[in-house]
């Protein structure tokens, strides 16, 4: 039986034909064949790995306890120098650096988005 | 309404069928080993590190949704890039480069005249099939050499099971003008 029945007769005749010749030619040299393995192998370790996003998330969170800590002891200095313009705004930044440290957007998640989109679609009509 | 494949024993299982054939896609659309190599390689991980999860049946379209995203990526980089130092050849010059389909492995070593012809011809259809319209390109990589129903190439291309129809079917009128007399 035919796999693609949704074409006219030739145009099923001829698929078959072309997806026949390029299976054939599918064929790779010693080399190739081995970086794929070791590409595919790593790409199943990597499913193995448990979910790194707590460390990724501490991690933020260390370093933006210890910008917020360098900002604070700094201040006393700063204020020395030169009076800031604004004397509320040393607070300020240092919410606002704090803001930006844990403020984690997956850049790829847009890349993605209707992939995502798709995905919540097919959940939905499973469900 | 096609018979859906029965879903893998395991992702290395998945990965190992798909992967012969996602690089000589790669290849075809790169005309590079190295790039192509990189993009399946990427689709890998990606679909290793975010979807592993998911049920294996769903595998196939998402691996296929990432290569060809990747692939669309790649070919968006070499425009601007070939816009940006246009002065000089770009990397994927087409004269130039590899014959994706061309050199079948070990058999090249010991080839008759009839494995001479095969590569003649198998090199004609992955030209007529790098000239297709991207679009109509995708649709049939997906649903002829990948062999992905209708509903599975919708899914990896993003659009609707009619549109995927309407690209295959131009396809292969392209093709078969483009190989009259050369495809057995």
């Amino acid at each position: 039986m035919s796999p693609f029945k949704e074409l006219p007769e030739a145009d099923q005749q001829l698929a078959q034909s072309l997806q026949a010749g390029l299976r054939a030619s599918e064929e790779l040299d010693y080399v190739t064949a081995s970086r794929l393995r070791a590409a595919r192998a790593r790409a199943v370790a990597a499913a193995r790995r448990p979910a790194r996003g707590w460390l990724y998330a501490s991690g933020g969170l260390t370093a933006a306890a210890i910008v917020a800590a360098v900002l604070l002891l700094q201040a006393p200095h700063l204020s020395q120098v030169a009076a800031p313009p604004f004397p509320e705004s040393g607070a300020g930044t240092q919410a606002d650096a704090l803001d930006v440290l844990t403020d984690e957007v997956d850049a790829d998640f847009y890349e993605d988005l209707d992939l995502y989109r798709w995905l919540a679609r097919s959940h939905d009509g499973d469900a | 309404m096609d018979d859906p494949a029965p879903p893998p024993a395991s992702l290395d299982a998945f990965l190992g069928g798909v992967e012969r054939r996602a690089f000589r896609r790669a290849q075809l659309a790169t005309r590079d080993r190295e790039e192509a190599l990189d993009l399946v390689q990427d689709a890998m991980l990606q679909l290793a590190r975010r979807y592993a999860q998911r049920p294996a049946a769903e595998w196939a379209a998402l691996f296929q949704r990432i290569l060809t995203n990747r692939i669309r990526d790649w070919q968006r980089r070499q425009v601007l890039t070939r816009r940006i130092f246009f002065w000089r050849d770009g990397p994927a010059a087409a004269e130039d480069g590899e014959d994706p389909l061309d050199g079948i492995a070990d058999g090249a070593q010991v080839e008759s005249s009839r494995q001479l012809e095969q590569d003649e011809v198998m090199q004609r259809l992955s030209q007529a099939l790098s000239q297709l319209p991207r679009r109509q390109r995708e649709a049939f990589e997906l649903r002829v050499w990948e062999g992905l129903s209708v509903e599975e190439s919708a899914q990896a291309m993003g659009c609707s099971a009619g549109s995927v129809k309407t690209h295959l079917s131009r396809a292969l009128q392209s093709l078969r003008a483009d190989l009259e007399g050369v495809w057995p």
